[in-house]
Parts: structure tokens; C-alpha cells; sequence
């Protein structure tokens, strides 16, 4: 088929995606090349809720950064709290008290499923699916009512301190978390029957946005991202931190690298969690949950690093310390960044409807990404 | 697979490498200095050991600025933090060719520290609007600039010929 010149600029768009379209979570703005209904080129903007948290890193004492860090990615805040927390008991070399090690397990791993379950609701919605997101907030609501009774917070849960967690928790809260373990595997039939198995969700995602294993290295991707890939990367097996390696669970693998793959690892994930809660609320320890450290934090002159895997992926915090009690340089790795950034190669030659159904599948935080 | 294979220990002395071998809580973590030129051979040894890229960022110090790469397997408790220093008018060379997702955290230290990527494709500001991309909000004031002796602990000095 021959294009003349003028059927050419009919069909060539240049197209603003956000940064006020639904499907973009927030603000974040692709520049689309289009030809007709299908994508020639991406050009993300970020920034546009850039906060600069490094230079707030820069200016006030290290434990006031503990303000900040749920603040970054605040679907799943606790990995990155934990993260900034390690890294200072790294630092100090403090033995945190095991009730507090499983008490961050189970908060963390509940904060997991809370991110998976907004990430359901809202990659369906932005497929026009309408239903799923009511079931999932229903379920995510309970996680949430847990996590507000233990860390005090609904969103931005400020419980990670050096040394601990900020305050002990009650059985009562601990009974009603298996009763939201028992719940929770008894909805992944409804989510199977309601999503899993529904021949439109398929056939928008099956085969569409495929990320090789090499492609998802060379950009760094992490996470569900990652795995859906089927390389089994997972900082909680091959490193693990606080803990994690006292727990059995699996680490859920994708084949195709699709967006299907990535649904599905994310949705066994859920259970993977729920399993590492329950063993964790099995063999909970008595004890303090705060080890003892000193009011003003001043590491050792030198650098220090520690990851943990947030529900997107790897998340590293880097610092430099030049022994004062203000951080020289903190450097914080969001996983979203690394994710977001394999989009333009990802989507050439997509259709605008596979872009969308990607995007969502890549589960963006924007301001982990802007930072 | 152990921890740290040998050869890959080898192939990074290979390149005029300072190296040292940490145990922190997380598996190893492999501390290489490289001169700036020796950077893009160490990064493809990396790069061919599959290695993902982590992050890339910088730090002011006085009279450099270090720049720090870190790397990690995707396999085994691995970390590698690779460090340089970009030149007095702020010019490194990129490793986008190498590693695509280098691309964001370059144009992002283009921001932060106004580093100039040589061979990097594009080097619009990333993170920062247009009318801000020289304000290199984490360059230090005067004031706080450390030097490297005073950041002695971090091993971010790079001795050899153009280190300066």
C-alpha cells in the first residue's frame, strides 16, 4: 500500500498522554509519535512530582529522613522505610529484636498486598474494566484497617525506626490478620473467575508488551517486572534481610514476559505473602521491638548500600557518610525509574490500546520515579 | 555459583582496578575505583557477567566529583559499586551504549550535578523543567563541601595519570 504526502500528515499525530490522563496513575506525561492508532515513538516527561528528597536528605538529621521515605512510594511505603531503617542499623551495627524483625515481616508483606491489590484495581480499570477495582478495594480496605491499627497510618505508615518499629502491637490485631488471611485465600477464586479466566482480560494482555529476559537486565527492571520475564530475582531469596531467609516461600515465575505474566506473578505474589504472614504470626516472638540506639545518629566516615525488594522491585538506598549527624549523600534507587524506562523501546510499532494495557502492567508509581 | 567468581575478580584487574571486597549484611559487595578511561572496559566486564544496572549517581566533593555506578546479579548476593570521577569541566564518558537504563540516571546526574555524558544520545534535562537544567540543586554550597580526605571512609578517591 502507497501513502501519499497528505494521507501521510493525516495520520502522523503528535499525541500528549497525560499528565491529567487516567491511565498515566498521577501525573506523569508521554509525548506519543503516532501514526494512525499505532505508536512510532514515546518520549516520557518526567518531574512533575519531583520533591527533590535527596537534597531534604542533605539537610536535616538521619533519622528525620524517616518522614520522607513513606512519602516516595506511597502505595507500598514500609520496603522503603525498612530499606532507610536497615541501612542505619547496617551503619551503627544494631541487632534489631526479633518480635520487631517479624513485626516489619508482617507489616511489610501486608503493605505488598495492599500495593498488588490497588495494582489489580487500576491496571483493570484502565483496560475499561470497571467491577475488579471495587472487589480489590474491598479486600485492600481490611489490610489497610490492619496496618492503621499497628502503624498508626492508613497511607503513609511512619512505623520503621532505627533500631525497631515505633510501638508494639495488641493480639487482637494479630487475630483479625489471620482472619484476613483466611478471607484473602478465599477471594483469589473470585479474582480468578472474575478476571483471570475472562476471555477479554486475555486477549488484551496475552502476547502483548513482551519483555525478554536480556531486554528487562540491560534497563535494570526489577520486580514483578523481572520475573514475569522468568528470571527468578528476587532480594528477599538471593539476599536476604531482616529475616526473610526463616520463611518458606516461592518466588512465582512468569514464561512469556507478557502482561499477562506479569498480572499473574503479581497475583500469586499475594498468596506467596499471606503464606510469609501467617509463619510469621506463628512463631512471633515476645520481647522489646526497639533496640537501644543513640539519640543523635552519626555512622562511621564511608558509604554504605542496602536493598530490599518493595513491591516493584529493587530498592536501594545509598549513602555517604562523612561522620556528622546530616547525611552527606543519600541516594535513593526506586524501581519504578528503571521500569518506566524500557517503555519507548518496549511499545514501537504498538497499538495505542497495547501501550495503555503495558503501561499499566509495568505498575508506576510516579513520585518514586520523580523522586 | 559461588558468590564471587574468581574470573570476574581477574577480568576487573585487568582493568587497572582498585578493588575491595566487602561482606556487609547483604552477600558481597565488590568496591571497584577505575580511572575514567578504564570505566567503559570494567562496565563490559560487568555487563557480560549479566549484570543489571542498579543506579547511577554522584557526589560532590572537593576538587572532583566521584561519580558511582552500582551493579548487581540477578542470581547470586552480588553488588558491585563501580566509582570514577568525571573531569574538571564535568565531562565523563557514558555507558548508555552499554547499558540502556543508563540512559534516565545519566540525564538525572545531568540535573542534580550538571555532568556532561560524552556518547550519551540525549541530554535534555530528565527530572528538572527546561528553565531550571543549570541549577544542579545537589552541587554543595561552599560551605558544606567535604573533600575526599574528610570522606575517607567512602574510597572515592581515584589515583592514576588523568585522574584530574
Amino acid at each position: 500500500m502507497t501513502i501519499s504526502a497528505n494521507e501521510d500528515r493525516t495520520f502522523r499525530m503528535h499525541v500528549n498522554l497525560g499528565p491529567q490522563h487516567p491511565s498515566t496513575h498521577g501525573v506523569l506525561h508521554l509525548e506519543l509519535e503516532m501514526y494512525g492508532e499505532y505508536v512510532l515513538g514515546i518520549d516520557p516527561v518526567l518531574g512533575y512530582g519531583h520533591r527533590m528528597h535527596e537534597k531534604m536528605a542533605e539537610t536535616r538529621p538521619w533519622q528525620s529522613f524517616f518522614a520522607n521515605t513513606p512519602r516516595i512510594d506511597y502505595a507500598c511505603s514500609l520496603p522503603h522505610s525498612l530499606c532507610y531503617a536497615s541501612l542505619l542499623e547496617q551503619a551503627l551495627d544494631i541487632e534489631v529484636p526479633a518480635r520487631a524483625r517479624s513485626l516489619r515481616i508482617i507489616t511489610s508483606e501486608l503493605n505488598r498486598i495492599t500495593s498488588h491489590l490497588l495494582w489489580v484495581g487500576a491496571f483493570l480499570l484502565d483496560l475499561g474494566a470497571f467491577t475488579p477495582i471495587l472487589y480489590c478495594f474491598d479486600d485492600r480496605e481490611q489490610a489497610v484497617d490492619i496496618l492503621e491499627h499497628i502503624t498508626g497510618n492508613r497511607l503513609t505508615h511512619a512505623y520503621m525506626c532505627a533500631g525497631g518499629v515505633m510501638a508494639d502491637t495488641d493480639d487482637a490485631i494479630l487475630r483479625k490478620t489471620r482472619e484476613f488471611i483466611q478471607r484473602m485465600r478465599g477471594r483469589f477464586q473470585i479474582y480468578d473467575r472474575l478476571i483471570t479466566n475472562n476471555i477479554i482480560f486475555v486477549t488484551r494482555t496475552r502476547d502483548i508488551g513482551i519483555i525478554t529476559p536480556d531486554m528487562a537486565r540491560a534497563y535494570g527492571a526489577t520486580g514483578p517486572v523481572l520475573r514475569g520475564s522468568g528470571v527468578p530475582c528476587d532480594i528477599r531469596k538471593i539476599a536476604p534481610y531482616g529475616g526473610y531467609d526463616t520463611f518458606e516461600f516461592d518466588v512465582p515465575l512468569g514464561s512469556n514476559g507478557d502482561c499477562l505474566d506479569r498480572y499473574s506473578v503479581r497475583l500469586q505474589e499475594m498468596r506467596q505473602s499471606l503464606n510469609i504472614i501467617e509463619q510469621a504470626l506463628d512463631q512471633l516472638p515476645g520481647g522489646p521491638v526497639r533496640a537501644k540506639v543513640p539519640r543523635t545518629i552519626k555512622p562511621a566516615p564511608g558509604h554504605y548500600s542496602f536493598s530490599v525488594e518493595g513491591a516493584r522491585g529493587d530498592v536501594t538506598y545509598w549513602a555517604v557518610s562523612d561522620g556528622s549527624e546530616i547525611p552527606y549523600r543519600l541516594k535513593i534507587r526506586s524501581a519504578c525509574m528503571a521500569n518506566l524506562s524500557l517503555l519507548p523501546e518496549l511499545c514501537q510499532g504498538m497499538l495505542l490500546a497495547d501501550l495503555i494495557s503495558t503501561l499499566g502492567s509495568l505498575d508506576l508509581v510516579i513520585p518514586e520515579i520523580d523522586r | 555459583m559461588s558468590a564471587l567468581p574468581d574470573e570476574l575478580l581477574k577480568k576487573l584487574q585487568a582493568c587497572d582496578a582498585h578493588i575491595k571486597t566487602t561482606s556487609p549484611q547483604q552477600g558481597s559487595l565488590l568496591h571497584v575505583r577505575v580511572t575514567r578511561t578504564a570505566l567503559k572496559q570494567a562496565a563490559t566486564v560487568l555487563r557480560n557477567a549479566g549484570l543489571y544496572p542498579v543506579f547511577m549517581t554522584a557526589v560532590h566533593t572537593d576538587p572532583h566529583v566521584a561519580l558511582v555506578y552500582q551493579f548487581a546479579a540477578s542470581d547470586r548476593p552480588l553488588r558491585v559499586l563501580l566509582a570514577t570521577t568525571a573531569d574538571k569541566g564535568g565531562h565523563a564518558p557514558s555507558l548508555t551504549p552499554l547499558f540502556p537504563g543508563m540512559q534516565w540516571h545519566e540525564r538525572e546526574a545531568r540535573d542534580m550535578f550538571g555532568i556532561i555524558f560524552e556518547g550519551h544520545p540525549d541530554m535534555r534535562p530528565l527530572i528538572l523543567c527546561d528553565e531550571d537544567r543549570d541549577l544542579h540543586p545537589l552541587l554543595k554550597d561552599p560551605k558544606h563541601l567535604k573533600t575526599l580526605e574528610q570522606l575517607k571512609g567512602a574510597d572515592l578517591e581515584i589515583t592514576g595519570g588523568e585522574a584530574s
